[in-house]
């Protein structure tokens, strides 16, 4: 924490004086608390394991306040002998790093573990019926990154409701202390976002939104080496004259255009996708490194009964690689990375989740107490990441 | 500046199609319904966006918070 500068201190004053304010003054959120456990297993022995709290409570008609915390246990000891590590590291030659940890060799084979704390603490309040704000500060900690992230989002709702227009904007003050990196360096982000919600039918609304980020600092983690020439990016442990540090540009401008689609299918059951939902998702993705992306989503949720609810959901991700990367590098290379992040690639996620509603004392479709949910997604990249993820939720109303 | 005439296209297009429809409120039963969220729970969505985020060049869409190995 002390890593962070002054003005961040600043902008985290800011968001938490307008809390203040609007606490003082008067979402209509429900009230719910929920609890979450992630396992994230990857192909090459590296084992992530997540939970969750979080806390929403009304306290007042229009006045809502937000709690998180969140804590990464990466490779932890208690739980495997080594606690994984880079073994079946699947890509080769100068891209050879690890593909899960994206980290170095000299980080993921000797089995890395480390901790990550995330809380996030926020308020909405919605000023009588006019507009909506949400403003939020989140801090994450590991051993070699810090990240604080104010954020503030306005709503307003127009037609009767039918339209909703967002204006949102976060900083993210990154503080990067990476193990080949000599001293604690900076990375801020700026980052807006416009969105529109539109009403299309009494079982059909769509979402459109466009988001901008400009970041500037050291874009690195510190992470990672680069193997020059013929060196094999495996024996790259060490910094040296033939593995050397990652250079990328001091800054980075993002577009991102995205639209969704929500479609409830009504019925009782008799045809197949009577009371179940379709959810279409594309975003298109453009910045300055010459990275294109493209994702499209489907969702489809189904109601088995009142109270079980079937989800299936597949994505599809597609990247372009950044102007600057190359197979293989050589000392006078302006940029150097061997970040899997910035080459070209596909990757597709496809899960299926079960969610049983508990219901209310007083019966009836919709009143619930709250939901237990399982999940289970699998992950896969074309240039060789394969996850399991899986993950047991218990939300409760109240 | 192209991308910037794409935005505002993008965006008067979105007001274009606003106002269309005007849904009463007592025809929002199925609206309101859950699993029609085109997101999940924003808890659920801040686990997957940071581990995306962490393994694909373009980053979440709006200040996804941490970074480090990129082990999660």
């Amino acid at each position: 924490m002390a890593a962070i500068s002054t003005r961040a201190r600043r902008a985290v004053l800011a968001v938490l004086s307008m809390a203040m304010v609007l606490l003082s003054t008067g979402a209509r959120a429900e009230d719910y608390t929920t609890a979450q456990a992630y396992l994230h297993a990857f192909d090459n022995g590296v084992t992530v394991y997540t939970g969750v709290f979080a806390l929403n409570r009304d306290f007042n008609l229009d006045t809502s306040l937000y709690f998180k915390y969140n804590v990464d246990l990466i490779n932890p000891d208690f739980f495997s002998e080594g606690g994984g590590g880079g073994d079946g590291d699947s890509l080769s030659g100068g891209s050879a790093v690890a593909a899960v940890s994206g980290a170095s060799s000299a980080v993921s084979s000797g089995g890395v573990s480390d901790t990550r704390h995330e809380i996030n603490g926020g308020v909405t309040h919605n000023f009588d019926n006019l507009f909506g704000v949400e403003a939020y500060v989140d801090f994450s900690h590991e051993q070699d990154y810090n990240s604080l992230t104010p954020s503030i989002t306005l709503t307003k709702d127009l037609f009767d409701k039918n339209t909703t227009l967002s204006f949102g904007y976060s900083r993210n003050i990154d503080r990067i202390s990476g193990q080949f990196i000599g001293s604690t360096q900076s990375r801020d982000t700026d980052n807006f976002y416009i969105g529109l919600t539109q009403v299309l039918s009494p079982v059909t609304v769509a979402q459109i939104g466009y988001a901008r980020s400009e970041s500037r600092g050291l874009m690195i983690e510190g992470i990672r080496l680069v193997p020059l020439g013929s060196v094999s990016a495996s024996t790259c442990t060490v910094e040296s004259a033939t593995c050397v540090d990652e250079v990328a540009p001091s800054s980075r401008s993002r577009n991102s255009y995205m639209a969704g689609i929500s479609h409830y299918y009504p019925g009782d059951g008799e045809s197949f996708a009577a009371r179940s939902a379709l959810k279409l998702f594309f975003r298109y993705y453009d910045d300055d490194w010459d990275i294109t992306s493209y994702t499209a989503e489907v969702e489809w949720d189904k109601y088995l009964d009142d109270d079980l609810v079937l989800g299936l959901m597949y994505r599809y991700y597609n990247q372009s690689r950044a102007f600057f990367v190359k197979d293989t590098y050589v000392a006078g290379d302006l940029y150097k990375s061997a970040s899997p992040q910035l080459l070209s690639f596909d990757s597709h996620l496809a899960g299926v989740r079960l969610a049983y509603n508990i219901p209310g004392s007083s019966g009836g479709k919709g009143l619930r107490l709250g939901t237990i949910e399982g999940k289970y997604q699998f992950y896969t990249q074309s240039i060789g990441v394969n996850a399991h993820v899986m993950m047991a939720s218990f939300n409760l109303l109240f | 500046m192209k991308k910037l005439l794409w935005a505002i296209v993008f965006i008067t297009a979105a007001f274009a199609v606003s106002g269309c429809a005007r849904v009463r409120p007592w025809e929002r039963e199925h609206l309101a319904d859950p699993i029609m969220r085109l997101d999940s729970h924003k808890e659920e969505k801040a686990v997957r966006e940071h581990f995306l985020a962490t393994r694909e060049g373009s980053v979440g869409s709006f200040g996804v918070s941490g970074g480090g190995c990129g082990c999660n």
